[in-house]
This record gives structure tokens, C-alpha cells and sequence, in this order.
């Protein structure tokens, strides 16, 4: 079985599993609230059920194909702003170089999560710095001077801009005094 | 259309909504140079600045960041041979030729004045076609309408690419994200998971960042190339106007592609990369000396550039008129509006028109932006191509952190976009394309008020889809359109052929 078709497969399952749990809910959750009683215009379940029908038999149908389907190459998925692709000459230039290693790419969601986090904790000021200085060094950018020079300037113009001209205060954290 | 003209100059003519929409040019074409980052990115990371300012300010920020996103790819493309944005790729064929023959002053300029020039048509046409088609659609019942949505879905996921399988269940899925939060209709929470932060729904921005914003950077982190400065040793140069009269002479050609950019742009599904590369290709078949395409001759740079501008504009025609955005970019400029309160389609024509008229008003002027910061600030664009990724990146995703933040100062936001950036990767990395799930979220609003109505008007029978002409049109274009697409295209040349013999049978028959 080639790659493509096992996770073609794996996505349908994957799929129908979320469909099935989406069904789940409105068979009990929304008879719980008594949501799913009268006509069209009462039932509030009955527009999302459609949709999960229509999930599964697309996923269904995704399955089938890929079973079917003699193994051949695919063009893949181009993502919005993928430029990368469009250019040969750049692709083979950019990926040889300058990569992080695998540990570190599993690392970044952590990272973000626990900045998220501490962000509720002790505020923007205080995390942000710390959280840029760590994130462009991560991303091989070694010049300690530029990177803490670079990263203070970001958080104040950032904090400011949002400040002054949106009216938006960024997270103060739960102590105060620290957090401003 | 009086309400919309004076009525639009009233509402632009004003220190904020000029101010901002140069501010959004001036964004947008810098967006389009950085590698990486294209108009889309742009439109949602300044998304959240759309809500403290006036409507047609805000909207004239977003325009112009995508009037300049769509041409400062082409900057990048002739000097660096890396589109900026996959919408320069085409420019690239006759661009990158042309500065390498040391005239990347003109090409840079041509591309600048092409595109000012395109848009600017598309955007005469945008204010000529725009309330006709609101005037049609006030017609209109919600069979109508759901028949109409269902279109904008299908085409996109049709489109987009992939297979269109996983384009109609990433639409589903945007649909179903959509019906998350209290139903309008009887007012019960559907799928908050006791968050009292998803009553409202699921925040728009959150999404749209995640989904596009955060996986695009995991993507680019994960390619590699972080610490790059890209070699180009060129002077710092500013165009000249000279490049204007040079695009007026190549009228035909100018007219000819802003028209096909405008046309494409109009069609659900399509974008700026198919328009320029149509463009592209119809100028060289029409052209006397099409062998001379790709060695850097001033008709190739004018065909793609005025075609690719003069797409915005040809998006936003059903964007505003109908409430179907043809492709993401038109989606989230859509979604801004709802955002704000206004919702787009027929009834902004008749109960807005000012604020229809402003946007018009801004469109036009983004593009004499355009061409004014396109000629002028030409060094300091250049000089952004020298930006590594790894100073990039971070910066995206504190702004990425602290504009979902602000749109409710709610870091449940923040923990929804993590949570769709997320999303966003797993599907970029298994080929479900993005686009269709964030127009679901975008038509979902429409869709099934649309959807239940109808069902409302009929008393529960799905026959009302069936007796009403226009709806009963529309679906069926719908099912053409399904079944063609999921013909393989091997079938289908078969198909041609034999049709092919059995014409020609039967002329050789009768003769």
C-alpha cells in the first residue's frame, strides 16, 4: 500500500470518527436542551446532521477511491503564500540549508503553549521579550545583541501601537505590579 | 448608483479612510515582497484593526493591503526570480529576463504601472457591474440564496487543489464551525462544550489566523533556508513615470488582460494565479511576435501584472453583490464586513449605499496609491528582500498572537488560533486544502438561515429547492459541475475525441 493511499484511509476513518462524534452530540446534548423538537425551523440539529451525513459519505467515498485508485503520483497540496514551489532553483537552495532539527520543531507548539499560558500569568511585558528572545534563537538567529535588541523592540512597538491607536491593553497578568 | 457615488465620496472623502488605505498599500506591497507571507496573510493578520476604526477606514486598510499584496510579489519576482506571492509567478516568465539584461528599473516600473493601470479598470468595472448584479439578486428568496451558496462552496472546493473530495469535506467541516454557538433561529447552544466563549461561535480572526497564519509559519520553519540572506547585489533604483506612457501604448494588450483578470476574478473558484497565466497565454497567442515571450519583452509583464490586479477587483464584484467570495482573500475581506456589522449582498446595496460606495471609492484610490508608492518607495521595497526568515517568522506570530488578542482582549482566542494552526498543518500536510474550510466558515452565517427559511417558506418540504426556477437552475448547475469535475481528465479527452469522430463522420457523410 503506498504512503498516499494509507493516509488517504487514515484521514477518511479520522473523519467519519469526528462525523459519528458530531451525531453523538446532537443525538444527546441537544435532546438533553431539547433542541431537536418541531419542523425546520425549531430543529436545531437537523442542519448539522446533514453535514455530518454529508461528512461520512464524502469520507466514505474518499475511502473508495483510494482503494481503487492505482498508485500514481499526485500533485500535492499547494498552500496559500507557498512560494517555495514555484521556484526550483529557490527550493533546492533554501531546504538544504538552515533547518532545525526535528527535536526542536516538536519543541515549538510547547513553547508557544507554555507563552500562552504564562501570558495569563505574569503579562505581556514581562513574558514576551523572554518568549522572542528564545524564539529567533531557536531559528538560528545567533547575534545575541540584535536578537535582545530586536525582540524589546517588537514587544514595546507592538504593545504601544495596540495601546495608543486601538485601545487595546495587551494581558496584564495576575500580578499587577509586575505585569502593569 | 447615485447614493453609491456621492454618497461613497462623502463617506472616503475624510483625513482616516485616505490615510489608511495608503497605510494598507503601502503594507500590502511589502507584504507581497516577503518571501513567504502573500495578500492573504496580510489581510488577516490586519484583520483585528478593522474593529476600533471607521467601517470604510478599516475595509480601505484591508483593500489596500490586498491592491498592494497582488503587485509586490512582482518586485521579488523580477530581481530575485522568487515570486513573493505564487500571483507573481507568471510576471517571473518575462520580468526576471528583463532585469537580467540590466533593465530592472523598467520592468519593476512596468510592473507597477501595469498593475495601478489593470486595477484601476477592474475597479470601473467593479462599480459598473457590481449594482446591476445587487439589483438582480434583490430578487431573490433564500431558495435563492442557499442554491447560490451552495455554488460559492462547490466551486471552491472544486478548485481547489487536491482532490475534490477532500475540498466538499474541509467545506463541511467549515460549515459545521460555523453552526457552532447559539442558534439564531430557537436560541440553543450548539456544540460550546460548556465554554461560554464559543457562545458567540467560533472568533473568525482566530480561525483565519491559525489556519493560514500559523501553519503557513510551521511550514516555512519546517523547509528550512531560516538564516538565508538572499544574494542580490543590485542598486537600489526607483522607477520612473516613463513606464506609464509605455503601458498605455500597449493598449489593447492593457484592456484585453484587465478585462480576462477582472472576468476570472468575477468567477468563483479562480484567482489572481489562473487570471495571470491566462492573460499571459492569450497575450502571446494574439501577439505578432509571440516567439519573443519569456526573453523579457514589456507585453508580457504588462499581460500578467494588469490581469492580476485587475482580479481584486473583479473579486469583489460578487463578493459585495451576492455574498460569494470567489477565493480566501475575498473571503476574509467578507468576513471583516460581517465582522463590523455589515453584511454583504443585495440588501448592503439598498440599505449602505455609502458604505458600498466608500469601498469602490477606496479600491480606485489603492490603485493611484499603487502606482504613486510603487514609483517612489521602489528602494525601500527592494531593500526588504534582504529580510531573513528567521526574523520573520517570530515577528508573525507575536502579531498573530497579540491581533487575536484584541479582537476580544480573549486569550480563549489565543488558545483557538494554537488550536487551528494546528488544524491548518495537519490538513496542508494530508492535501485538504484550507480554502474551502475558512469559505465555510465565512457562507456559513448565510447558508443555514438560507436553508431554513426555505424550509420554513414550504412548510418542511424539500420541494420548494425543486419548484422555484431560478433555485432549481442553480442546483442542477451545481450537480453539472460536480459530475464533470469527478470525471477523471483522462475520460474526458476520450470523450472529445470521440466526439471529434463522429462530427467529422458526419461532414465527411454529407459531403
Amino acid at each position: 500500500m503506498s504512503k498516499e493511499k494509507r493516509w488517504n484511509l487514515i484521514c477518511a476513518a479520522f473523519c467519519i470518527v469526528l462525523a459519528i462524534f458530531i451525531l453523538y452530540l446532537t443525538l444527546t446534548t441537544f435532546v438533553k436542551e431539547k433542541a431537536t423538537v418541531g419542523g425546520p425551523f425549531a430543529n436545531t440539529a437537523f442542519y448539522p446532521r446533514l453535514l455530518a451525513g454529508a461528512i461520512i459519505f464524502l469520507s466514505l467515498l474518499l475511502a473508495v477511491t483510494a482503494l481503487m485508485k492505482k498508485t500514481k503520483r499526485r500533485r500535492t497540496y499547494v498552500g496559500m503564500g507557498d512560494v517555495d514551489s514555484f521556484n526550483e532553483a529557490g527550493k533546492k537552495e533554501l531546504s538544504e540549508q538552515d533547518t532545525i532539527s526535528r527535536g526542536m520543531l516538536l519543541a515549538l507548539p510547547f513553547i508557544l503553549v507554555t507563552y500562552t499560558i504564562l501570558l495569563d500569568i505574569f503579562g505581556y511585558i514581562v513574558v514576551t521579550p523572554v518568549f522572542m528572545i528564545l524564539l529567533f534563537w531557536i531559528l538560528k538567529f545567533r547575534n545575541w545583541a540584535m536578537n535582545i535588541i530586536l525582540s524589546m523592540i517588537a514587544t514595546f512597538t507592538l504593545y504601544l501601537i495596540f495601546a495608543l491607536f486601538l485601545n487595546v491593553i495587551l494581558p496584564r497578568g495576575r500580578f499587577p505590579l509586575i505585569g502593569w | 448608483m447615485h447614493e453609491i457615488i456621492i454618497g461613497g465620496l462623502e463617506t472616503f472623502i475624510g483625513v482616516q479612510p485616505i490615510l489608511f488605505t495608503g497605510i494598507g498599500v503601502f503594507l500590502g506591497i511589502v507584504i507581497g515582497v516577503l518571501p513567504g507571507i502573500g495578500p492573504l496573510l496580510g489581510v488577516i493578520l490586519l484583520t483585528p484593526v478593522v474593529i476600533p476604526v471607521p467601517p470604510v477606514a478599516g475595509m480601505g486598510l484591508l483593500i489596500g493591503i490586498f491592491v498592494g499584496g497582488s503587485c509586490g510579489g512582482a518586485i521579488s519576482a523580477v530581481l530575485l526570480r522568487i515570486p513573493g506571492t505564487p500571483i507573481a509567478a507568471a510576471t517571473l516568465l518575462d520580468g526576471y529576463p528583463m532585469a537580467q539584461k540590466g533593465k530592472a528599473p523598467e520592468a519593476v516600473g512596468l510592473s507597477i504601472s501595469a498593475s495601478a493601470l489593470g486595477g484601476f479598470i477592474g475597479g470601473i468595472f467593479l462599480i459598473l457591474g457590481a449594482p446591476q448584479l445587487a439589483r438582480v439578486a434583490l430578487k431573490f428568496g433564500p431558495p435563492e440564496y442557499f442554491a447560490l451558496t451552495v455554488t460559492g462552496l462547490i466551486a471552491i472546493a472544486v478548485v481547489s487543489r487536491g482532490s475534490t473530495i477532500k475540498g466538499l469535506i474541509s467545506a463541511c467541516f467549515g460549515l459545521l464551525i460555523a453552526s457552532v454557538g447559539t442558534d439564531p433561529f430557537t436560541g440553543y447552544d450548539r456544540f460550546t462544550f460548556g465554554f461560554g466563549d464559543l457562545m458567540g461561535g467560533v472568533r473568525l480572526v482566530a480561525l483565519l489566523v491559525g489556519v493560514f497564519a500559523i501553519s503557513e509559519m510551521f511550514i516555512q520553519i519546517e523547509r528550512g533556508g531560516l538564516n538565508v540572506k538572499p544574494e542580490i547585489d543590485i542598486k537600489i533604483f526607483r522607477p520612473s513615470f516613463s513606464t506609464v506612457p509605455t503601458v498605455i501604448k500597449n493598449f489593447g494588450n492593457l484592456v484585453r488582460s484587465s478585462f480576462i483578470g477582472t472576468f476570472i476574478g468575477a468567477l468563483p473558484g479562480t484567482g489572481a494565479v489562473t487570471a495571470s497565466f491566462i492573460s499571459y497565454a492569450m497575450a502571446k497567442s494574439s501577439s505578432k511576435e509571440s516567439e519573443k515571450f519569456g526573453t523579457g519583452i514589456p507585453e508580457g509583464v504588462i499581460a500578467t501584472e494588469a490581469a492580476n490586479n485587475a482580479c481584486a477587483g473583479g473579486a469583489l464584484i460578487p463578493t459585495l453583490a451576492l455574498a460569494i467570495p470567489g477565493e480566501p482573500i475575498s473571503a476574509v475581506l467578507m468576513g471583516s464586513l460581517m465582522l463590523i456589522g455589515f453584511l454583504p449582498g443585495p440588501l448592503l446595496f439598498r440599505d449602505h449605499p455609502d458604505i458600498v460606495g466608500g469601498l469602490f471609492y477606496a479600491y480606485i484610490s489603492a490603485n493611484i496609491f499603487l502606482l504613486l508608492m510603487g514609483i517612489f518607495f521602489t528602494p525601500i521595497f527592494v531593500s526588504i528582500l534582504k529580510i531573513r526568515k528567521n526574523r520573520m517568522i517570530p515577528m508573525i506570530l507575536l502579531l498573530s498572537v497579540v491581533g487575536t488578542y484584541s479582537v476580544q482582549a480573549s486569550l480563549f482566542d489565543v488558545w483557538t488560533m494554537w488550536f487551528f494552526g494546528m488544524v491548518g498543518y495537519a490538513m496542508r500536510k494530508r492535501g485538504f486544502p484550507l480554502a474551502p474550510l475558512v469559505i465555510g466558515k465565512v457562507l456559513g452565517p448565510i447558508l443555514e438561515p438560507a436553508f431554513r427559511r426555505s424550509l420554513i417558506l414550504s412548510g418542511g418540504s424539500f420541494s420548494i429547492f425543486v419548484q422555484r426556477p431560478i433555485a432549481f437552475t442553480i442546483l442542477i448547475f451545481n450537480v453539472i459541475l460536480l459530475t464533470w469535475t469527478s470525471i477523471p481528465p483522462e475520460k474526458i479527452k476520450i470523450l472529445k475525441n470521440k466526439i471529434a469522430d463522429f462530427t467529422s463522420k458526419r461532414r465527411s457523410d454529407n459531403h
